[in-house]
């Protein structure tokens, strides 16, 4: 599963990485674009304030300019023949506020004196007394009086207003006073490009818009119910700009402003596209921004979490390259830090590899003919060339069965297999055990090395007591084969003297061999050799003597050999406890 | 007027524009299917061209031009700017007869106390023979009714009004610059420039049903003080405080 651990590895590093770079950016955006949002929205609000208050202002000024031209004409007393120059006043003052459509003018005991009308007959001064009507009373209460709005013929908005005199006996002026010229007021008045500005009167209804067939169209109670409810919700607020639906169903943000005199509201709306639309602008430009950022963040995120486990992965490939025994693999990582200094020890862990692999294999080798130990300090000197040819003075042994021939010719091969198993078990072991060199074998024969490639004190005592070893092995398996019928003998042949010793063979397949006379003669003492019997020259005689008691057999003719040759043999010592021995010994 | 607004209609306009109440009259009468934006004179509820100003309800609409509502108004001017006056002349054309010009001004007569004499004139030619029986008849000025053909002949009436040693009123400032003594009207370019806003509005798909029609609010009266002085007439006071316009 390495494509598994790897791809794990790199979207742990790429999620990382894209959070530690990502979310600082997107904590960073959403919180900028919150308070941008609430500086823009603060902004429109004062903005669309400070557009109502400023409309209020000119329809206060509007009507505070009524109230100064209507002042002005009851500042007189209505004392006798007054009454033409009070006339010319109220003509003067219809020529010039043309807002107002006729006067009349009351005297101190609150009969009419004087009426001038722009568009009717002017009434005659009939001395009608108008001291109830109400404009009169409001005006003598309040200095100013202001009348309900009335829709002329269901369509013009106009207005009664009434001002009295500084004094009792100036009287008071009524005048009627046409709402349609506000609109000159209201729709010089834009917030941004599709805002306006409007006037409602206490209940509801349009007194101007910059749309003046709204205002023509007279009363609409839907509409009027609306801004009733736009009015008392931003009055809630304490002023605020709220979004809303204005009667034409459209979504805006509005606010509103009072001109307290009159009762009348000022409404300011602009439609929330266009209200909203930096705010709009502003979120989207974030959004972007953000997009890019973190678009930017996840390709620095991917190019660093590749190139962190991209040399992980690599080391992964290199530790299972050299698992797999390519010890002559090497990682390939130049990131100068840690992973740099791994990857160089996986390296250097694969060269050690290959040079214990390399020993194991020459070790391998060694052990072949060497007995372990003697293989081992071959190794540990580290140098081969005691396997070098040289001329050396050994002694050779050999050995073979007595009428193995004849029973592997009858026996089953697992049972020939198991008796040679059996011996060269015990052989292997005693040749091991005295640090000798096998050479070689083959079938129940075997040929066998002591003071080569390595030199041992006493050569000859050691290959004897090497061969008495073998014999007492050797016999006490023949007496497990005796009993199954098997009639099988054992002799060795030792001899000692020069020799050619050294590596022979070609590569990857050599052996230690002794080449010279001592092998030959060895190997005829073993053949004329008898079951029981470990023959030896007499080199091997002269240097046991003193060990071993021998039995001089004379010279025998040994094929190869012109002249005969003096043959001794052993005459092993009989262990007490191994009745074969016991009998042997008797037979001797 | 008929054959020219029925060709109109055949030509099949989006929107028809007229400045004048007869013309408008005779569009409605042509169509009520394309919209009509027109100057009116008169109540143009009471003349079934609109069911009310607020709601017209039709294809028609306009600006109000208070033609009618303003000729006891002239009158009472005329009487004003020449106190003690008890006859005054009247120009009308018949055609237009279906307009209450003529029964607006005996009402207003009957109220301001002066005796009038109307003077029907259909075409120019018929302004000599009127301003001559005015004359036999001692009329002290002449009053002029709104119509069209009476319109373009503003200098010729001016000129027979001082001819004939009689100050005129008239219903809209050309007449005093042409030589009339006075005019009192709405402002008749700034009705005309409202048109448009209605144009632009029935262009952009407003039901002209929908669009209340205007009524004016500002009136000019106009005072040729030339014509005064040919007359040897002394204004009083008060007409040189409400004119707007002083020709001298």
């Amino acid at each position: 599963m390495p494509a598994f651990r790897q791809r794990s590895l790199f979207q742990k590093y790429f999620i990382a990485l894209l959070i530690a770079v990502a979310a600082p950016l997107l904590t960073n955006g959403v919180v900028d674009a919150w308070f941008s949002y609430r500086d823009q929205r603060n902004m429109l609000n004062a903005l669309m304030r400070k557009e109502a208050t400023a409309a209020a202002d000119k329809i206060h000024s509007f009507l505070d300019g009524m109230r100064v031209q209507l002042g002005w004409m009851a500042q007189q007393a209505w004392t006798a023949g007054a009454e033409e120059q009070h006339r010319l006043d109220a003509l003067r003052v219809l020529r010039l506020a043309p807002a107002i459509v006729d006067i009349t003018l009351v005297d101190g005991a609150g009969q009419e004196r004087v009426n001038v009308s722009r568009l009717a007959i002017n009434r005659a001064p009939i001395g009608e007394s108008r001291a109830e009507d109400p404009a009169i009373v409001g005006a003598q209460a309040n200095g100013v009086w202001y009348g309900p709005v009335t829709y002329n013929n269901g369509s013009e908005p106009f207005m009664v207003m009434s001002v009295a005199g500084n004094r009792k006996a100036a009287g008071e002026v009524i005048a009627n006073i046409n709402l349609k010229l506000i609109w000159d007021v209201v729709s010089a008045i834009h917030v941004g490009r599709d805002g306006q500005a409007f006037v409602i009167d206490q209940p509801g209804r349009l007194i101007a818009h910059p749309d003046i067939s709204k205002v023509l169209r007279g009363t609409d109670d839907q509409a009027a119910q609306v801004w009733r409810n736009l009015r008392d919700a931003i009055a809630q607020t304490g002023g605020a700009a709220i979004t809303t639906r204005n009667p034409d169903s459209r979504p805006v943000i509005a606010t509103t402003a009072s001109v307290p005199q009159v009762g009348w509201t000022i409404v300011v709306e602009q439609p929330q596209s266009e209200a909203f639309a930096p705010i709009y602008a502003a979120l989207w430009r974030t959004s972007g921004l953000l997009l890019a950022a973190t678009l930017l963040a996840a390709a620095l995120a991917y190019l660093l979490a590749r190139r962190m486990s991209g040399p992980i992965h690599l080391l992964e490939e290199g530790a299972e390259k050299i698992g797999a025994g390519q010890f002559g693999h090497r990682i390939e990582i130049r990131t100068g830090d840690e992973i740099e200094r791994l990857a160089t020890r996986f390296n250097a862990m694969a060269g050690e590899l290959t040079a214990s692999q390399e020993r194991a294999e020459r070790m391998a080798r060694l052990k072949r003919y060497l007995a372990p130990q003697v293989a081992e300090l071959v190794e540990m000197s580290g140098d081969d060339s005691v396997l070098a040819g040289q001329r050396a003075e050994v002694v050779t042994a050999f050995c073979d069965l007595r009428g193995f021939t004849a029973f592997s010719a009858r026996a089953e091969p697992e049972e020939i297999m198991r008796v040679l198993h059996d011996y060269y078990q015990a052989l292997g072991a005693i040749v091991s055990r005295f640090e000798a060199t096998l050479t070689s074998f083959s079938a129940d024969g075997l040929m066998v090395l002591v003071n080569a490639p390595v030199q041992r004190a006493e050569p000859a005592l050691r290959a004897v007591e090497m061969a008495v070893a073998m014999q007492d092995a050797v016999q006490r398996l023949i007496s497990g084969w005796r009993s199954q019928g098997y009639a099988i003998g054992f002799g060795v042949g030792l001899a000692m003297g020069w020799a050619t010793v050294g590596r022979i063979g070609y590569e990857g397949r050599h052996d230690y061999t002794a080449i010279g006379n001592v092998v030959n003669l060895a190997s005829r003492l073993c053949s004329s050799a008898e079951d029981q019997q470990i023959l030896i020259d007499a080199a091997i005689a002269q240097a046991v003597r003193a060990e071993y008691p021998l039995v001089a057999l004379g010279a025998r003719h040994l094929k190869g050999y012109d002249a005969d040759v003096a043959v001794f043999e052993i005459v092993r010592t009989t262990d007490p406890h191994d009745p074969i021995a016991l009998a042997n010994a008797a037979r001797n | 007027m008929a054959n020219a607004a029925s060709r109109l209609v055949q030509r099949g306009v989006d929107v028809i524009v007229t400045s004048s109440q007869p013309a408008g009259r005779a569009a409605r009468a042509a169509t009520s299917n394309i919209p009509i934006v027109s100057v009116v004179s008169g109540d143009p509820v009471a003349a079934g061209l609109a069911k009310s100003l607020a709601h017209p309800g039709g294809n028609f609409t306009g600006v109000s031009y208070y033609a009618t509502e303003l000729t006891a108004k002239r009158l009472e001017l005329l009487k004003e700017a020449i106190p003690g006056i008890v006859k005054i002349g009247v120009l009308a054309n018949p055609e237009v007869s279906y307009l209450p010009f003529e029964a607006d001004t005996h009402s207003a007569a009957a109220k301001l106390g002066i005796e009038l004499s109307v003077h029907q004139v259909k075409q120019p030619a018929d302004l000599e023979g009127a301003f001559s029986a005015m004359r036999q008849e001692m009329v002290q000025a002449v009053f002029v009714l709104p119509d069209l053909m009476i319109a373009g002949e503003a200098a010729h009436i001016a000129e027979l009004a001082i001819e004939n040693h009689m100050p005129s009123m008239a219903w809209g400032g050309w007449f005093t610059e042409s030589g009339c003594l006075m005019a009192y009207s709405a402002d008749y370019a700034e009705m005309n420039h409202r048109l448009a806003f209605y144009v632009d509005r029935i262009l952009k798909g407003a039901n002209p049903g929908d669009l209340p029609i205007e009524q004016p609010t500002t009136f000019k009266l106009s005072i040729n003080l030339k014509t005064a002085a040919k007359l040897g007439l002394e204004l009083p006071q008060a007409m040189l405080i409400l004119a707007d316009e002083v020709i001298e």
